[in-house]
């Protein structure tokens, strides 16, 4: 696990906030234990937290539209739901929205770990890719920047090839 | 682009019949199969930019199905349809990373909704040199 590693723990159930604090603090995790949806947004806006653990009741009847409102500030946000009273519909609109896993209450907290550090790969795995991307859309900057993108730059390729195509007749 | 191709895993001659009908209508290549044996033929021999399959089948599961596709080919979406949903089924199928799980009797037009949107996104994101 890497120093850094946090995770954010989104449950109105005080007694859940502090078993999860305890339990991942314990394994070296910084744990950020909220009560609510707007100050979840503060903190995943402000800092760099790749994994959430949220329960479905933190906004009764509106939890996947939280879970949602979450995603669009934080698209690179590993979701884990928790859920004390699974639905077909809740479970369905849960994958259908992204989220990385859903985890019926109760649970075990050894299984909560097996995801929570299959998240932080997702998560990892992901920073690695955007940061690739970015790289690429950079150097296809310079590229512009500097006429060097087609059809400006295949005078470089097509010249050497004409050469060479001369030399051998 | 080339045309979409789906594979259709589905017991029921019924549905088989009306998805092939609604699919073609749509302009996309489709393949059936009555089971998951038939399909894992297909499978081997073929390519797919989709499976759609049904949970409850004699033969196969759908849920072993979309294992033995992990298998084969990791990102390939599978849609899995079922008249028989249950949470633990969702909750497998969730962590099958299937692209949707469909409950029967379904408006086909938002099964073919989902299937679209399925087979864009892999191949904008995992493309179809990823899986084949």
């Amino acid at each position: 696990m890497k120093r850094a590693d946090s995770i954010i723990v989104i449950d109105p159930e005080e007694f859940i906030r502090d078993l999860l604090g305890e339990y991942f603090g314990r394994l070296g995790y910084q744990v950020f234990p909220v009560a609510d949806i707007p100050t979840a947004l503060g903190l995943i806006t402000s800092r760099a937290i790749p994994v959430a653990l949220v329960d479905l009741g933190i906004s009764p009847g509106r939890g996947m539209a939280s879970i949602g409102q979450l995603v669009q500030v934080r698209p690179d946000l590993q979701v884990v739901v928790l859920t004390g009273c699974p639905t077909l519909d809740s479970v369905i609109g849960a994958f259908r929205s992204g989220v990385f896993d859903l985890v019926i209450k109760p649970f075990r907290l050894e299984d909560l770990r097996g995801i929570v550090e299959r998240a932080m790969t997702r998560a990892r795995e992901q920073a690695v890719k955007a940061d690739l991307r970015r790289r690429v859309e950079d150097l296809e900057d310079i590229l512009r920047r500097h006429g060097l993108t087609p059809p400006a730059n295949e005078r470089h390729f097509a010249e050497p090839h004409e050469a060479v195509r001369e030399a051998s007749e | 682009m080339d045309k979409y191709r789906v594979l259709v895993v589905d017991d029921e001659l019924l549905i088989r019949d009306l998805l092939y009908d609604f699919f073609v209508s749509e302009g996309w290549d489709i393949v059936v199969a009555d089971g998951g044996q038939k399909a894992c033929e297909y499978l081997r021999n073929q390519q797919f930019d989709l499976v759609l399959t049904d949970l409850k089948m004699p033969d196969m599961d759908g849920l072993a199905l979309t294992g033995k596709i992990r298998s084969l080919y990791p990102y390939l979406p599978v849609i899995i349809m079922t008249g028989y949903p249950s949470l633990d089924s969702a909750v497998t199928a969730l962590r099958s990373k299937v692209a949707d799980y469909i409950v029967k009797p379904f408006n086909v037009n938002h099964l073919f909704k989902a299937a679209k949107k399925a087979v864009d996104e892999w191949r904008q994101t995992a493309g179809s040199s990823a899986t084949h």
